[in-house]
């Protein structure tokens, strides 16, 4: 077990240096002048060429790409040259590790706007996932333990609805009546859930609602289909035989067969929300890093986005390692070697 | 048409049969609607069973020997399956009885074996948890106790190393194992009937052996009533004191072991008998199968099920009545079979051209 | 690894049953099929691998039945993909019609292949549920650019009506047919271009009783028209005994004891055959009161770490019983060859049965009635 964790962990590394290339060729190899777009719609010639300078792209692009995973490591200068460094140091703007380069429209390091962003997606995303995981699986579990009469049809059919609604109109619907018209809750803003929780449940409730709501519809449906599968199983007609009480072949045997592969699902969703919701963060106005992904694209702030992708990667990579090595520990059956 | 059999059966006065049946059961009917139908997969079936005896209940997939047997145990509550008629225990109708005495029933008074050991152990608890909770529901006794009394079950039914193997998982099990492992479960509340559900169907012969062995042994030392559902005749011929034989959900004869075995009445023993090759001796000339497909069971043959494949209508006077009538089935002999043809005329049939076959 | 293959003498001795007698259409020399495993641990190895075939050795005559029976882990199955290459063999030889066909590839095994055939046994799951039937029995026909005097269609028929399907069933789905019908279905795909050898991988065991002898009397049909040479693979016996001229009986990837059908059910030598054979309930009660049931212990050992010497010693009841230290002492620590200890009967045996009146299933019991 633990020489299967390792090995996926090494796996994973190997992956993510990839992605990176990748990422990075996509985005700096590309017909566009990066030093132009960096700079913006009115720059002269000399801004541009004071901006290439600045950030590095008027180097080799494999020095371009060592740069950027010697930032990551071990920080970086921008200008990385000798001789402003002598000449001008004030002008130098150091970035430590893990750097992911310098967004010149933001003027900001982008790995300070990545620790103001991150936590705002990473809270609203755990607050949905609690919201969804809850009220996905009871609704699911009840929708197949009445198969067929009213409070399966009404489930389903709510799971349905919801999950046609596009995002942005359940989020415009919950902000305009919940929050605006009928004031039942706050106007939604970000508050650190370590400051004050209270307030992070009342200023994030209609996001997190918003984003839970597509997945609860897909766990709705998914939780049913599992129990059903498990109810149908052979070792559940074993334990009616054996005289169990309704209550112990629902709890024990059915749920704990039908969960655990919602686990596996469940793991893989979060990971892919973590870093960041664009739609949800964009309604509601919240500085998350999926915002911040929309601004990125709509400025072409390559280093924002390049960062942004590798984050994301990331966090989905590590969920499915994650997943697995949780799996063998709930499934007797599944040991890795 | 049916009916009036089925009236015939319930109402028949059987003095043999009295007081002394253990289980009995009664015009039983086990209906499930689907969207082709009515499928009628037990449609009037009666038998019954003393203490210590073994029913063995043979037929081919769709006879409705399963269905029967989940019948009893009470598995089709809640469910769309329509069930009628009589499922005497002990004289307590468990057709009638409440969900919560029925409970009590199951797994404690009646037991079941089924026929696939791996899927019907749950995968995610050990050989020990399924057992000592199988215990414990109908036994106030402390999680030690009930331990204490799977290790000695399960050394009972062979398994070694019983203090090691409780904690395991049924899938580090063999298969003859977790069947073992699955008698254990169900004979661990010493119960008075053991239905066995093709106990043996998927697993080895020598492992086959091993466990209607111990399935006798435990027989012999506990006492229990015994149903055996079967398709392999030479298990049944092996384990049961008397045959039921099924037929598109109806019993279609029935006897003593040795009475079916050596002088089988009815058309599709006869088939089934001599379709079989046998290891214990050579089949020169080619095997004698039945023809045509197993019935529809939702738009059974009118009149005998078995008509359309039996190769003896014209042994009746009027082969027309295998078509319309259905034959009756009178439970008050001591080998009753469902046929039209003469009983005697049967007799010189089967001497003349069934046995050479055999 | 170094066991040697089946001795010359071997094969030169059998007259009759241990190796065949007239035009030999296949012969599996010595085949392995061993499935690789790797080390547990940071860095994977190679281990030690699955010895599903582990050596076996026989002939088969065109229009012959070689039934090749044992318990679920045996290699029989994995015996009879290997000979059709199927499964890539590990090491060992095949020749058919003379010709050495091991590890062909490409368009040569496309051509063998319209002459080694396979049925499988689940009805169910070997058919495509999209295909109709006259697609699935014709498929041989277009893969192999077959020639048809009257068209693909009509030989689909013809054939279709030779297996006791309806023709006029031609457009219908698999799902549309019984157990049977679909096993006829799969049997008419496998001789559609008149093959000369044909794998029944347990063609009968997923059918009911009156239904298997329907489908046992097809094959056998079928056999005698276009001399078809099967390799039965069954665990049923009893199947075994009426179809195969001969029966090889195999123990953890091995063969155990080879000869006529007749010679192997009546006087079996090898103590896992008898054990096998015993073990079988026969449908016949006063028989069954009597029957001597020779009950092994234990389970079957694994195919990775098999036991030392005969690989049957951990199981066999003679072993066990009626052998001397010296005599055990051979048993685990020397391989028994498969080699004839009678005319045309082999068995791999250090101490075979070797009693004329050896208790076999109808000896040991009185006659019935």
């Amino acid at each position: 077990m633990f020489a299967y964790t390792i090995r996926r962990l090494l796996a994973a590394f190997v992956l993510l240096i990839l992605m990176s290339m990748v990422t990075f060729l996509l985005f700096n190899a590309s017909a566009q002048d990066p030093a132009r777009l960096a700079c913006g719609k009115n720059c002269t010639v000399e801004q541009i060429a004071s901006v290439r300078h600045k950030l590095g792209y008027d180097k080799p692009i494999t020095t371009q790409y060592a740069l950027l995973i010697k930032g990551l490591v071990a920080g970086r200068d921008f200008p990385d040259d000798a001789a402003t460094k002598k000449n001008a140091p004030q002008t130098i703007t150091h970035c430590g590790a893990p750097c992911f380069g310098y967004s010149n429209f933001q003027t900001s390091l982008v790995s300070t706007l990545i620790k103001e962003r991150l936590p705002v997606s990473i809270w609203v995303a755990f607050f949905a996932f609690v919201l969804w995981m809850v009220f996905g699986i009871v609704s699911g579990v009840i929708a197949a333990l009445f198969r067929g009469r009213w409070p399966d049809k009404i489930l389903v059919g709510l799971a349905l609805v919801g999950y046609s609604f596009p995002t942005f109109f359940i989020g415009l619907v919950l902000y305009t009546y919940i929050a605006l018209q009928w004031q039942l809750v706050p106007t939604p803003e970000y508050i650190s859930p370590l400051s004050d929780p209270v307030g992070f449940l009342r200023g994030a409730i209609l996001p997190a609602v918003t984003l839970a709501m597509i997945y609860i519809a897909g766990y709705v449906r998914l939780t049913r289909a599992y129990v059903l599968e498990a109810m149908g199983e052979d070792y559940l007609r074993t334990a009616r035989a054996k005289g169990l009480n309704e209550r112990t072949i629902v709890i024990k045997h059915t749920l704990r067969a039908a969960l655990t592969p919602i686990t596996t699902i469940a793991g893989l969703d979060l990971g892919a929300l973590l870093a960041g919701t664009p739609i949800t963060e964009t309604v509601f106005n919240f500085n998350g890093v999926g915002k911040l992904t929309v601004q990125s694209a709509t400025n072409g702030d390559l280093p924002t986005l390049t960062a942004i992708v590798l984050i994301s990667a990331t966090f989905i990579i590590v969920a499915n390692i994650v997943v697995d090595v949780l799996y063998a520990y709930i499934d007797p059956r599944v040991r890795y070697a | 048409m049916s009916e009036e059999i089925t009236v015939a059966e319930v109402a028949a006065d059987r003095p043999h049969a009295l007081g002394e049946d253990f289980l009995q059961v009664e015009n039983l009917k086990v209906h499930f609607p689907t969207e082709d139908g009515l499928v009628k997969s037990v449609d009037g079936l009666s038998f019954e069973l003393q203490r210590g005896r073994t029913l063995g209940i043979v037929g081919e997939s769709g006879s409705g020997k399963s269905v029967t047997s989940q019948a009893i145990m009470g598995l089709h509550r809640g469910s769309r399956a329509q069930v009628s008629g009589q499922i005497l225990l002990d004289g307590e109708d468990l057709l009638q009885v409440s969900d919560e005495r029925l409970r009590k029933l199951r797994g404690n008074d009646i037991a079941m074996v089924f026929q696939d050991p791996l899927s019907s152990l749950h995968p995610y608890y050990t050989i020990g948890n399924q057992i000592v909770e199988a215990y414990k529901v109908h036994h106030d006794v402390k999680s030690s106790v009930a331990r204490k009394r799977t290790i000695e079950m399960l050394d009972r039914v062979g398994i070694p190393n019983p203090q090691r193997r409780i904690d395991q998982y049924p899938h580090e099990f063999s298969g003859g194992m977790r069947q073992r492992a699955m008698i254990a479960m169900a004979l661990v509340n010493d119960p008075k009937l053991l239905i066995a559900d093709e106990p043996t169907t998927a697993l080895d012969v020598t492992v086959q052996a091993q466990i209607l062995d111990l399935i006798l042994d435990l027989q012999r030392e506990f006492g229990s009533a015994i149903i055996i559902i079967t398709h392999d005749l030479g298990v049944v011929a092996e384990m049961a004191d008397d045959i039921l034989v099924m037929y598109a959900g109806k019993s279609v004869e029935r006897g003593p072991v040795n009475d079916v075995f050596y002088t089988p009445q009815m058309p599709y023993t006869w088939g089934l008998l001599s379709s079989m090759p046998r290891i214990d001796r050579v089949r020169e000339e080619r095997l004698n199968p039945i023809r045509g497909n197993p019935p529809s069971l939702i738009n059974p043959p009118s009149g005998c099920a078995f008509n359309p494949r039996c190769d003896f209508r014209h042994e009746v006077d009027d082969p027309q009545r295998c078509v319309d009538e259905v034959p009756l089935f009178d439970p008050e002999q001591l080998h009753p079979v469902r046929c039209h043809i003469d009983h005697a005329r049967r007799k010189e049939i089967f001497e003349s051209t069934i046995k050479p076959r055999l | 690894m170094t066991e040697p293959t089946v001795p010359a003498a071997a094969r030169d001795a059998g007259e009759t049953g241990g190796q065949s007698s007239g035009d030999v259409l296949l012969r599996v020399e010595d085949l392995r099929k061993h499935f690789p495993l790797k080390t547990q641990g940071l860095i994977r190895r190679p281990s030690a691998p699955v010895k599903a075939v582990d050596g076996i050795s026989f002939d088969l005559d065109a229009g012959e039945t070689l039934g090749l029976v044992g318990e679920s882990g045996c290699g029989k199955s994995t015996a009879g993909r290997t000979v059709l290459q199927l499964l890539e063999p590990t090491s060992g030889k095949i020749t058919f019609r003379g010709e050495d066909v091991t590890g062909a590839k490409g368009e040569r095994l496309r051509g063998l292949r319209s002459d080694m055939q396979m049925v499988f046994q689940d009805p169910y799951g070997s058919l495509n549920p999209r295909h109709t039937i006259g697609t699935i029995i014709g498929a041989p026909f277009i893969i192999q650019k077959a020639k048809t005097e009257k068209g693909v269609k009509a030989e689909v028929q013809s054939l279709m009506e030779r297996v006791g399907l309806n023709p006029e069933h031609y457009n219908r789905y698999p799902h549309e047919f019984s157990g049977g019908q679909r096993q006829r279905i799969g049997i008419a795909r496998a001789v559609a271009l008149r093959p000369k050898l044909i794998v029944c991988d347990e063609p009968v065991s997923a059918l009911d009783v009156s239904i298997q002898a329907q489908v046992v009397n097809l094959l056998e049909d079928l056999q005698s028209e276009f001399n078809l040479a099967y390799i039965f693979v069954a665990h049923d016996l009893s199947v075994v005994r009426h179809i195969s001229d001969r029966v090889a009986v195999m123990y953890l990837g091995k063969i155990m004891e080879l000869a006529d059908r007749d010679v192997l059910y009546s006087k079996p030598m090898h103590p896992y055959t008898h054990s096998l054979m015993s073990a079988v309930p026969v449908p016949d009660p006063k028989k069954e009161n009597k029957r001597n049931r020779i009950l092994l212990t234990g389970d079957l050992p694994s195919p990775i770490n098999p036991p030392s010497g005969c690989v049957f010693h951990t199981r066999c009841p003679k072993y066990r019983t009626a052998l001397s230290d010296a005599d055990k002492a051979r048993c685990t620590g020397e391989v028994p060859q498969l080699e004839p200890k009678a005319t045309g009967h082999l068995a791999a045996c250090h101490f075979p049965e070797v009693r004329a009146d050896v208790a076999a299933a109808e000896d040991a019991v009185a006659p019935t009635q």
